[in-house]
């Protein structure tokens, strides 16, 4: 019988597995409440913490793989959260404010960037208010790339962003998979309040400078890659993004095609060729896009639940996608995991492994929410675990 | 270019969400004489609507109906200034508080229905994302509000819908306005379970939603 990893390897490979992996979103805030933790206090202040957390979460849960966020930087550590006017910011400590103006993941044009970042509690601090880029001409975007946007691997394995997975590594890296989990170029690029250009700002660039917008997203994902050497020189196993933003349920699908298509195809190529598992969550309504995205050099796709929107069923999925890739399934995270019965969630469980086929992994659709009982959690990962292929 | 030729024009650059050539049209039918209130109801909301149903079809995408909600926008502002100055008032089809509830950045579909609401007549009072119940209750109480709109794209921010009718309750007014929401995540099952007094799956329902609330 595979461990853990072997059997993610070959699934993620289209080989065939004796028992179908489970691996379930729990890279969110659902941890911290599972382990009996404040998320709001210090518990992801530090790499090592970090890790242990996931540790914890991990042996009491024993899904088939760690699903990891994108990490914490060294500054964190001993900052404090103070709440103005109804919201919270994290207000660095003295002795890491050089270190924080080094980091550019975080940079902004805020004059209070230096010491206080913004912290909506449900983002966790991995966004803050970035600054704006202009693309009125390429250099201009040059300049921008290179004065807030770009870090090398080096630099950003110094900043503390792969802390949290030395430890996970040396302990599990033979026996369990271990993935890293982190927002696209693109969510960078179209966060409503924080991306570089904004949700309306983004969608209308398209239109009114796409050949500006195509480069710039081509040079912001080039960079990103130096995220992916990080995390491949941490030991992690697999690199996954989360395509948002421009799904076809809110963007017209060409606008895929013209823009993104080619950058996905070099950039999970390249991912490869750091030896890392290229796995792409793409949100939204999926299925006007499925030839495309089968086409990126992507070896497995995630999908959200189907919302009110659109209907992503994973029996259709992979009637139209055959052995292409690999599919994640995607039991509903509020209606079902949260909601729902732990006999209809092993139902639910059945229903997609049997509409998958093969090549499949048993998942939900979206991070587990906040107040969903254990013990929905363990009846999706340990039906699944029970669960061999035919 | 001929009266009847703007009025068409308006109409197709709504549409087609040029936002420049509607503002520069609106600009032109004033100085033209057209009434700026039959070019709002003649064309202005027809186009709008067109384009919901568009949208509707999957025949629009976001970026279309954000593209035409601008043109429409740019036109409407001129327009509703030459109602203003000519002392006319554009009969209101009631006052209606809007805004992403506590937690929530997303802007984007909450505008929309703003903007689509406000090309239909209704006085639109939009305060933002992220915002706590006070707020939307001292606005509902400041404006004489007819309606509060509320919208929640997250699962995580969606209880807060359930918390603002609650303080609406507390506050002795849950029956002075009704409540409406939405948001990616939110379904009738949920408008239902908090109390709300509708649900709109998308723009162009909320508006109808908006209207048969008016009537009740």
């Amino acid at each position: 019988m595979e461990n853990s990893k072997e059997l993610m390897i070959k699934t993620l490979n289209l080989q065939k597995t004796a028992r179908i992996p489970v691996a379930p979103h729990w890279w969110g805030i659902y941890k911290y409440e599972a382990l009996g933790l404040d998320y709001k206090k210090d518990a992801w202040k530090e790499g090592e913490k970090l890790s242990e957390v996931y540790v914890k979460f991990y042996e009491k849960f024993k899904p088939d793989w760690f699903h990891l966020h994108i990490g914490t930087p060294k500054y964190f550590k001993d900052c404090e959260i103070i709440n103005q006017n109804g919201k919270s910011y994290l207000k660095i400590a003295d002795k890491f404010r050089d270190l924080k103006k080094e980091d550019k993941y975080f940079s902004s044009n805020s004059s209070e960037d230096e010491e206080i970042i913004d912290f909506p509690d449900y983002l966790l601090g991995s966004r803050c208010f970035k600054p704006k880029v202009d693309l009125s001409n390429i250099k201009k975007i040059d300049d921008f790339i290179k004065r807030y946007i770009h870090m090398s691997a080096q630099e950003i394995i110094e900043m503390g962003y792969t802390d949290h997975i030395p430890q996970i590594v040396s302990r599990y890296g033979k026996d369990v998979f271990i993935a890293v989990h982190i927002p696209s170029a693109i969510c960078e690029i179209f966060d409503p309040t924080t991306g570089y250009l904004g949700f309306e700002q983004g969608l209308m660039s398209f239109y009114d400078y796409p050949k500006e917008m195509k480069y710039f997203l081509e040079r912001c994902y080039e960079e990103q890659l130096e995220w992916a050497k990080a995390y491949a020189k941490a030991g992690v196993h697999s690199f996954i993004i989360s395509e948002s933003f421009i799904s076809p349920d809110l963007a017209n699908p060409e606008i895929y095609r013209k823009f993104m298509k080619s950058i996905h195809s070099e950039y999970f190529m390249e991912i490869k060729n750091y030896g890392l598992i290229p796995i792409c969550m793409f949100w939204g309504d999926a299925v006007p896009l499925l030839d495309d995205y089968t086409e990126t050099n992507v070896m497995a796709i995630m999908f959200e639940e189907s919302k009110k929107g659109f209907n992503l069923d994973i029996k259709k999925i992979r009637d139209a996608i055959g052995s292409k890739v690999c599919v994640f399934g995607n039991l509903d995270s509020i209606y079902l995991l949260r909601e729902g019965s732990t006999e209809e969630i092993k139902n639910e469980v059945i229903k997609q492994a049997k509409g998958a086929r093969y090549n499949f992994i048993i998942s939900n659709g979206s991070p587990v929410t906040p107040d969903t009982p254990e013990k929905n959690l363990k009846s999706l990962i340990n039906s699944g675990k029970d669960l061999k292929w035919q | 270019m001929a009266i009847e030729e703007i009025k068409k024009e308006l109409y197709n650059n709504v549409l087609s969400g040029d936002f420049e050539l509607t503002k520069e049209l609106a600009l032109k039918a004033i100085s033209e004489g057209v009434n700026p209130l039959e070019a709002i109801n003649s064309y202005l909301v027809p186009a709008i609507e067109l384009v919901g149903e568009k949208f509707g079809r999957k025949e629009y995408f976001l970026p279309d109906l954000m593209r035409s909600a601008n043109a429409m926008k740019s036109a409407l502002d001129i327009f509703e200034t030459e109602i203003h100055k000519s002392g006319i008032e554009r009969k209101s089809q009631g006052k209606i508080v809007i805004g992403t509830v506590k937690g929530d950045i997303h802007e984007i579909g909450k505008s929309i229905v703003a903007a689509l609401l406000s090309a239909k007549g209704f006085d639109v009072i939009d305060v933002g994302i992220d915002v706590c119940s006070d707020i939307f209750i001292n606005k509902v109480i400041e404006k004489k509000a007819d309606i509060l709109a509320m919208s929640a794209l997250l699962p995580i921010t969606m209880p807060y819908q359930a918390a603002v009718i609650e303080e609406l309750k507390k506050r002795g007014i849950r029956d002075k306005v009704k409540v409406m929401v939405g948001g990616a995540p939110v379904t009738q099952e949920h408008a239902d379970k908090i109390g709300a007094d509708g649900y709109a799956d998308n723009a162009v329902d909320a508006v109808k939603l908006a209207e048969s609330l008016m009537k009740q």
